[in-house]
């Protein structure tokens, strides 16, 4: 495998086969870091962090390790992570390495178009970053063929049996700056629907903190759901023309409330990068990323459409 | 702490209360003097009721009160016209407010009273626009004043004669606040140690917030906002609370807050506001 020094944002999918692959696909790149003196930041599954840190022996304490299954349960705070790292370890052009592996056999349908939506965004969010080596391993064992597809549409570079290459369905940059539309399954079972104006915030919150408690989640995440809808809803009102719909429904394990009102979102990486008071809205979509389990936003053309999933314990 | 929320009774208040009664009927209003002051009958507290118009309509309001007349004579009840207790016509000045209450609580406990309770119907004072951002301050370091004395108060105020935005400023300002009409969904009232910010507040609020924080009195160089009993706040809540805490510090005073709830302290962390 060539590992030269790199002068770009190298964004690669790794499509390995059982452990071994995975291995043989990964540690030769970390030690090659760590013997370059480049930091990385491997974000895996503990199981395969222990797998990695084994084969790495001492080597292991120069390289960062993050639990994916944490990090990444919503995937939209996967690239403010890979943010953070590039700013603490990238001044002045060092160049940094990382393994993520945010895509894994028992993520949800819902889930995975979120964690494909954020392969895209990675090319977005890193392109003026130079040096940064970002590879993230596919396990084509356990993934659909169809996941596979994707993940060649969303790196422009490809990784496969030692081998690497350019994705000749990579779908650019421009692809991923345009409103994300993708489909949202209508819900099934009770779905309840609540129309609301600038007066209407705190009924909202009154209504989805009972339906929280209802539900039986726990006092702790009941607040943070009631904080991101309110947010989302005064974002409604602020930019999304002045009213919305609040829809809640049960979906298996989560309570999910949702968000609808006439807005559009430009910035393809709102909610995703730290906010500083400069944005339209930043702070909220920002937030709610944060608090909840899984967020889908969507910009479709008849307006901004938001699912927040809190897990019910 | 003090009492505080929005109630629909006056009676049951307690020696540091404080109530803000907006009202539209002046039999309401009445209504709610007469029990707040049995209640400060029953509590020991010298009574005082200070208010617009002539003492001998002042007195009528309080007709029901029992033994009226004896408590009058007796001193235990004052019935005073607010020239008496207010530079009416002047600017206000809260640090000399406080002290003509100072001087009546102490003169209270001084004759073996338990403290000292007044019911004030302010709005012939607040009539003149420009008076009212002073009248705010010393509500604010009226609350001050009674969360560490032993002294309650009832103000009223008639929303026939006064704006609305007015009465719900002055209101917020009140540990506790009659539930009527237009009010803002939050309260910023004393205690012993500094504030305390009790209801809610999201962006549609934040204004008055951001409005109130700056009316409130603040002397020496610490003072402590307790979240504690706070039922929510919106990321532009917290960031205004941050924006005051960075003023205050430019004047070099100290805001701490404490009490934060768990949700709060993990909504400053994703929003990068200093910990709690």
């Amino acid at each position: 495998m060539n590992h030269s020094a790199h002068e770009y944002f190298r964004h690669e999918a790794l499509f390995y086969a059982g452990e071994e692959e995975f291995l043989a696909g990964t540690v030769p790149f970390i030690r090659d870091a760590v013997w370059g003196g480049e930091p990385v930041l491997v974000a895996v599954s503990q199981s395969r962090a222990r797998a990695i840190a084994n084969e790495l022996n001492g080597e292991a304490d120069a390289v960062h390790f993050v639990d994916m299954t944490e990090l990444g349960r919503n995937p939209a705070c996967i690239i403010p992570a890979w943010s953070d790292f590039v700013e603490a370890h990238g001044a002045r052009g060092r160049p940094l390495r990382g393994i993520g592996e945010p895509i894994w056999a028992d993520r949800s349908p819902a889930e995975l178009v979120e964690c494909q939506r954020h392969e895209s965004l990675l090319n977005l969010a890193f392109a003026d970053t130079p040096s940064f080596w970002l590879v993230c391993p596919y396990d084509t064992d356990a993934l659909e063929s169809a996941v596979i597809e994707e993940a060649q549409r969303s790196h422009p570079y490809l990784s496969m049996d030692g081998t690497q290459l350019e994705s000749a369905s990579y779908s650019g940059t421009e692809f991923a700056a345009e409103p994300f539309r993708a489909p949202l399954s209508e819900p099934t079972g009770n779905v309840h629907a609540l129309p609301f104006d600038a007066d209407g915030v705190p009924a909202l919150r009154e209504l989805v903190a009972r339906e929280a408690s209802d539900a039986g989640i726990g006092e702790g995440r009941k607040n943070d759901l009631v904080l991101a809808v309110s947010e989302l809803a005064t974002n409604s009102i602020r930019y999304g023309g002045g009213h919305g719909v609040l829809r809640h429904w049960r979906d298996g394990e989560m309570l999910v409330c949702e968000i609808s009102d006439h807005g559009t979102i430009d910035e393809p990486l709102a909610g995703r990068v730290r906010p500083d008071g400069g944005e339209i809205g930043g702070f909220g979509l920002w937030l709610v990323n944060q608090l909840c389990d899984l967020v889908q936003i969507r910009s479709f053309e008849s307006g901004n459409v938001a699912r927040m999933h809190v897990r019910v314990e | 702490m003090r009492e505080h929320g929005l109630v629909s009774s006056a009676g049951g208040l307690g020696t540091h209360d404080h109530a803000c009664w907006p009202f539209d009927d002046d039999q309401s209003f009445q209504r709610a003097a007469v029990e707040f002051l049995a209640d400060g009958r029953r509590l020991n507290q010298r009574l005082m009721y200070v208010g617009g118009g002539p003492v001998e309509k002042l007195r009528a309001d309080l007709e029901p009160l029992d033994d009226l007349d004896g408590l009058i004579d007796r001193g235990a009840l004052e019935v005073l016209p607010l020239s008496e207790i207010y530079p009416v016509g002047d600017e206000l000045d809260p640090n000399a407010q406080v002290a003509v209450y100072d001087a009546a609580t102490e003169g209270a406990l001084a004759q073996g009273y338990a403290g000292l309770r007044v019911v004030s119907e302010v709005t012939a004072l607040v009539a003149d626009p420009d008076s009212r951002t002073a009248y705010t301050r010393w509500e604010s370091a009226a609350d001050r004043y009674a969360a560490s004395h032993p002294v309650s108060g009832l103000c009223g105020y008639d929303r026939r004669v006064l704006p609305d935005e007015f009465v719900a400023d002055v209101a917020a300002l009140h540990p506790t606040v009659r539930q009527t009409g237009t009010l803002v969904p939050f309260r910023l009232f004393a205690w012993p140690d500094g504030l305390v910010l009790e209801g809610e507040v999201d962006y549609f609020s934040t204004p008055a917030l951001e409005r109130l924080l700056t009316l409130t009195v603040v002397d020496g160089r610490e003072l402590v906002l307790d979240l504690s009993v706070l039922g929510f706040i919106d990321h532009h809540g917290m960031l205004a609370l941050e924006a005051h805490r960075n003023r205050l510090s430019r004047q070099g005073v100290d805001l701490k807050i404490q009490g934060a709830p768990g949700w709060v302290r993990r909504m400053c962390d994703v929003l990068g506001v200093a910990t709690l």
